[in-house]
């Protein structure tokens, strides 16, 4: 095909397109408005509506579907004749012939594209007597129902499911007039729940049960924002009625989302107005919380951090970030601690994208991370390891479904439970978990047996074959909870992985929205914002000359020690649990119960909070201004949709707050200026490789006995940890706290779903509920991790993955 | 519009302010202000010296609250502007509206006639309001009872037509909405009229000695003054001023109709008194050539705009017909959006010049809607009129410049 621009005729003006678009796009390109019905700019042109038509000479004598039909040089084309527009009612006719009544209390009557059309085309009377049809509503899952009366057989929803997710969990049954969209093969509708086919149903078919009566669609306020539930950092638009926050939807179609979003995006958000949120500030007297007002808890923390410096000194005070807020919150806790407080005690906790950020950095230099989601999908061979990237960052998986299927490029799953991703991959492979440090190795050449990562020898010559093949490799990983222990492992094998072959892109998977930006914004007592070491002095002349007052010198005690020799006497937490993601829960809670001040500012109750001196109030990612980081380093606005709930206050404020009762004000009342003080102290990551790469060692591992099973433990998709628990329209989706078994080994150990059972080793036991999923690898259990109430450090302290566990029945 | 003297006096209804000088709270409650208003009126002895009208006492944002509805929702806040004749109100609002809209041409001769005739009826029905209380302001009780007795019986006749007496919220955009008038309207309304006499009225009042006395060469606005203080109506036209927007610039139906012009040129209370008296008759005759043109259309002529797209269905077919269902929900809940532009369109109410002003965004609710009220314009004379006068003067006049307070403060 020529790639000259084409030239033809729309409604007598000359057009230019490119070569390749259809018809529509030329119309459109010149502001001649076609109207459609099954056409979404994330789907492939359909032709299913057919209100889309056109005369188009030279061609045949008919009207013809303008989006799918190739514009060609020379062509003439009408769109508005009468022939064409009579065609157009007759379609939107036949189509409200079957249609319900159902516009006075139909979800979608407002953004309702057929109830537009009709109105828009001045099309105000049936010719027809109106025999709608009148089926019950199906309930196809938690949170999907399926309204076959007002359905129009447009396919959007099947095609998204395929196209855009990779899923195909919709599926037309039946054919001709009996046609009707149904969960394929008949079954209940098992699928991710990323809500998509809900965005994109024209009409009011596919409902959100959530959302289901709870706004009219022109009622909400639409405010542009980002997911705050991992780090891929789709774009939302919030909608909020009366200072509550009703349905989140995507937002354009630009990076990193591309239109598209999953169940955490698209039903993940109703914690925003859960009753649980903290609302007001609470300070410990008589042993208890107790409410009191924003000026006693400023000046309680004021009074008591005086006491400590005066006694102790800036080196007794510390504070913890929290990759739950924004980059604006993180830097305003850092410069408290260094600016005011004089500490470099700052702290991120829980995060093996630190570890693996510095283990690479060390041995390549910091270009090779940080890279963008172009770079991944554009490699020629995609390979994720380690957890299942489908649940971790869906909406990434779906995009490297789709660039596999359209792209020809090429995906190795080497997962430990069967992946969503399986069915688009070139090799699959089933790592034993624990042993993926080992598997990274064997790949880059060093000598490992293929069965001590738990792989026959020839699926490990075939991901080697298939490695040695491509011009350029991206190489994912998620650095969740499964790579806790082994984080810095797992950085050390890739960073061989990476020098083993050409072109190799890695890209660690942050877990959570904002844990690139607490590294991004210095909080590490050994980095200062913009990835600086401390103890780079002309970073800290930098600094001084922005902020007009020098920071500490000394870096800052290491958080494995902190607590050790009980010299930490205040701590102040934002947006952090500490005691219930530690390895050694109640070794945490006696050393914070020891501190003299323990601030606590959250937006839910917590174990820690609930040790702590003083609970402040903070807010969610839907009352606040700033932005996070997400895996690619880009910068992702959010937006206050609503007001803060009771007296909660942004957290940058509430630290800003502290500072002027301190005695420095920063002169913070909004957030742009704290993003423009951390922009001018950004500096592209300038870290040099000096680390040499060796061979990683591969530790002895104790054999499976038939009532052992090895634990995985990773997130799960429908698992948002505190704030996803309090959401009920994503709680629901897995409302318990489960261990996921083998169909097989379930069947041997006599459990059947929803059965209790517990799991022990030689740490500690949980109790929770079985699940039976096919996903999981016989002699395997899966703890999902993020449930509240069974963390999986309780099993292993230092590295739940791998760690063999007895399972039985209760 | 407080005048410093005035601000200070608000501590009781009379200050003394020099030796010869007082100054008289007249309101905001007192039964000849016609409403809540105050005139703060200063006075040597029983002459007025000075008149300050000091009005808002009734304002409830009518404006702003027009803007914060749809076009077709803001016709029920019409009609408590000037609530003695509402269907007028109604009309002024809903024709701006349909200028806006560029719809103005297609409005049926049906529509025409019944939007003339309800205008005329609520002429007659705010006249014998303030023929009442006008006399009633210069002694005269009997009238004031049966005038108001003439007016029920308009005011039944409104709701014949649509079901209410004084907020009718009568017509819709594009026509007379989905409620046309009951067939054996007209035939009421002829019976109303051949009933309908002025003969006590000018027994009780016109000829009255007292009365003529009270107002004949008494607040005299000269011509000149009432043009330049923007006088339109009955009060301009008692000055010697022959405008009239029904003649002028005949909209509905009113260039297919015969009537005349009442003109005084004296000025003073009685002429306007006169003028208005006249126009009723002219009312009546107006009405009555309505009623025979519409037995002339045939019985299936439309009184709707042939606009779905700015009219809503016809509510019968609603629960039985999709599209009409569509049009119904879309027109209902998001309002009819006229293309971004502006439009101002006056009516002759019966108190003058009422004019609405529009700006459209292009969304279902106004940008900015301003009421050109003709009481509150007239009103703004007093301030020169009442001048010379003596205090119970100033009770005709109020009266003779027929001010309605729900209008002018809006």
């Amino acid at each position: 095909m020529s790639q000259e621009p084409i030239t033809l005729t729309v409604d007598g003006v000359e057009v230019q397109v490119e070569a390749g678009a259809t018809v529509l796009q030329a119309c459109e390109s010149v502001g001649v408005e076609i109207p459609t019905l099954c056409t979404d700019p994330r789907l492939d042109p359909y032709g299913a509506c057919r209100m889309c038509v056109v005369e188009i000479q030279p061609g045949p004598p008919r009207p013809m579907a303008s989006c799918t039909t190739q514009a060609a040089p020379g062509m003439t084309v009408v769109t508005n004749s009468k022939a064409i527009k009579d065609v157009r009612k007759h379609v939107i006719e036949l189509q409200l012939q079957h249609h319900p009544l159902d516009c006075p209390y139909c979800d979608q009557a407002g953004t309702c594209e057929l109830q537009d059309e009709t109105f828009d085309q001045n099309i105000h009377q049936s010719p027809y007597e109106t025999v709608a049809k009148a089926n019950p509503e199906e309930i196809l899952n938690e949170v999907i129902l399926l309204n076959h009366n007002r359905c129009i057989l447009c396919g959007r929803c099947v095609r998204i499911c395929d196209e855009q997710i990779g899923v195909q969990a919709l599926d037309f049954v039946q054919r001709a007039a009996g046609t009707f969209i149904a969960p394929a093969q008949h079954k209940e509708l098992d699928c991710e729940r990323c809500g998509m086919c809900i965005e994109t149903c024209p009409v009011g078919a596919l409902l959100s049960r959530p959302f289901k009566h709870s706004a009219r669609s022109w009622q909400t306020d639409k405010t542009p924002s980002t997911c705050p539930h991992c780090s891929v950092g789709c774009s939302l638009l919030v909608e909020s009625r009366h200072g509550e926050v009703v349905r989140t939807r995507t937002n354009g179609l630009e990076e990193p989302d591309n239109g598209i979003l999953c169940a955490k995006g698209f039903f993940g958000h109703s914690f925003v107005n859960s009753p649980d949120r903290l609302t007001q500030p609470l300070i410990r007297s008589d042993g208890r919380l107790q409410p009191a007002t924003w000026p006693e808890a400023i000046s309680y923390i004021r009074n008591t951090l005086r006491e400590v410096l005066d006694s102790n000194g800036p080196e007794a005070i510390a504070a913890v970030g929290s990759p739950n807020c924004t980059n604006e919150d993180n830097y305003a806790l850092q410069r408290l601690m260094r600016d005011v407080i004089g500490s470099n005690n700052v702290y991120s906790h829980t995060s093996g994208f630190h570890e693996a950020f510095h283990a690479i950095t060390a041995r390549l230099g910091s270009k090779a991370v940080l890279r963008s989601q172009q770079e991944l999908l554009e490699s020629d061979v995609i390979l994720v390891v380690g957890a299942d990237i489908g649940h971790t960052h869906n909406v990434l998986g779906a995009h490297i479904k789709r660039t596999v299927r359209r792209n020809g490029r090429k995906l190795l799953v080497a997962t430990r439970l069967a992946s969503g991703l399986d069915p688009y991959a070139a090799v699959t492979a089933r790592v034993h978990p624990g042993a993926e440090p080992e598997l990274i190795a064997a790949l880059a050449g060093q000598n490992i047996p293929a069965t001590t990562i738990g792989l026959e020898i020839e699926v490990l010559e075939k991901l080697r074959n298939a490695l040695s093949k491509a011009g350029s490799i991206a190489v994912v990983w998620d650095t969740g909870i499964w790579t806790q222990g082994s984080a810095e492992r797992i950085g050390h094998a890739v960073a061989g992985l990476a020098t083993a072959f050409e072109d190799v892109r890695l890209f660690p998977m942050a877990e959570r929205a904002n844990t690139v930006g607490t590294l991004l914004t210095g909080m590490a007592p050994t980095l200062l914002p913009g990835i600086r070491s401390v103890n780079d002095a002309k970073a800290r002349a930098e600094i001084e000359s922005v902020l007009g007052s020098p920071s500490p010198k000394l870096p800052g005690k290491s958080w494995d020690t902190i607590f050790s020799h009980g010299d930490i006497k205040a701590l102040y937490v934002m947006g952090e649990d500490l005691i219930d993601s530690a390895p050694d829960p109640d070794g945490i809670r006696e050393a914070l119960r020891a501190c003299a001040l323990l601030v606590v500012q959250d937006i839910f109750m917590s174990p820690t909070a609930e040790v702590a001196d003083v609970v402040l109030p903070g807010t969610s990612f839907a009352e606040k201004q700033g932005h996070f980081t997400n895996f690619e380093g880009r910068l992702v606005p959010i937006a206050p949709a609503i007001i803060p709930v009771g007296d909660a206050r942004p957290d940058w404020e509430i630290i800003a707050r502290l500072a002027a009762a301190l005695g420095k004000d920063f002169g913070w009342r909004t957030t742009e200026p704290i993003s423009d003080e951390l922009a001018q102290l950004w500096r592209e990551p300038d870290i040099q490789a000096g680390t040499p790469i060796e061979t990683i060692n591969v530790p002895e591992r104790p054999g499976i006995g038939t009532d052992t099973f090895v634990l995985s433990a990773e997130q799960h998709l429908y698992t948002a940890g505190a704030t996803g628990r309090r959401a009920p329209s994503l709680a629901c989706m897995l409302p318990e706290a489960v261990a996921e078994l083998n169909p097989d080994d379930a069947t041997r150990l006599n459990v059947t779903n929803g059965d209790p059972i517990s799991l022990a080793s030689d740490s500690g036991s949980l109790n929770l509920k079985a699940l039976v999923a096919r996903r999981v690898p016989r002699g395997v259990v899966n703890l999902p991790d993020r449930f509240l109430d069974a963390p999986p450090q309780r099993l292993s302290p230092k590295s739940p993955n791998g760690t063999r566990v007895h399972v039985t029945k209760r | 519009m407080t005048t410093e003297t005035g601000a200070s006096s608000i501590l009781g209804d009379i200050e003394q302010v020099s030796e010869n000088q007082m100054i008289l709270n007249m309101g905001p409650q007192h039964p000849s202000t016609h409403g809540v208003m105050r005139l703060l009126l200063e006075v040597d002895g029983e002459t007025v010296t000075k008149c300050t009208p000091d009005v808002g006492y009734l304002h409830r944002g009518v404006e702003k609250l027009l803007e914060t509805h749809d076009y077709r929702g803001g016709i029920t806040l019409t009609d408590r502007m000037d609530y003695t004749a509402g269907p007028s109100n109604n009309m002024g609002y809903l024709m701006a509206i349909e200028k806006l809209m560029a719809i103005d041409e297609e409005i049926p001769l049906r529509a025409k006639l019944l939007r003339t005739a309800v205008a005329e009826l609520s002429r007659l029905a705010s006249h014998h309001i303030w023929i009442g209380t006008h006399a009633f302001d210069l002694g005269a009780m009997s009238a004031f009872l049966w005038s108001l007795r003439e007016r029920e019986k308009i005011l039944y006749l409104f709701e014949q037509a649509c079901g209410a007496r004084l907020t009718t919220s009568f017509m819709r955009v594009g026509g007379t909405g989905p409620h046309d008038v009951p067939e054996s309207w007209i035939e009421n309304v002829d019976d109303f009229l051949d009933g309908y006499t002025l003969d006590e009225i000018n027994d009780l009042v016109t000829r009255n000695e007292i009365f003529q006395s009270r107002t004949r060469g008494v607040g005299i606005i000269p011509t000149e003054q009432a043009v330049s203080y923007g006088l339109t109506g009955p009060s301009l036209r008692g000055s010697g001023v022959g405008w009239d927007l029904r003649k002028a610039r005949p909209y509905a139906a009113y260039d297919l109709v015969d009537f005349d012009v009442p003109i005084f040129p004296e000025g003073d209370v009685y002429a306007r008194y006169l003028v208005r008296l006249n126009e009723m008759y002219q009312s009546v005759r107006i009405v009555r050539q309505c009623m025979a043109q519409l037995r002339d259309l045939p019985p299936d002529s439309p009184s709707n705009a042939d606009r779905p797209d700015m009219v809503p269905p016809d509510l019968a077919r609603v629960p039985f017909d999709m599209e009409a269902m569509i049009n119904h929900f879309k027109l209902v809940m998001h309002g009819i959006e006229p293309t971004p532009g502006e439009s101002y369109f006056a009516i002759e109410s019966p108190k003058g010049e009422l004019g609405y002003f529009f700006v459209s965004d292009g969304s279902g609710m106004p940008y900015r809607c301003h009421v050109r009220s003709p009481s509150f314009v007239n009103l703004a004379v007093m301030e020169d009129a009442a001048v010379g006068t003596l205090i119970a003067d100033t009770v005709a006049l109020i009266g003779s410049i027929d001010i309605v307070l729900g209008e002018v403060d809006r």
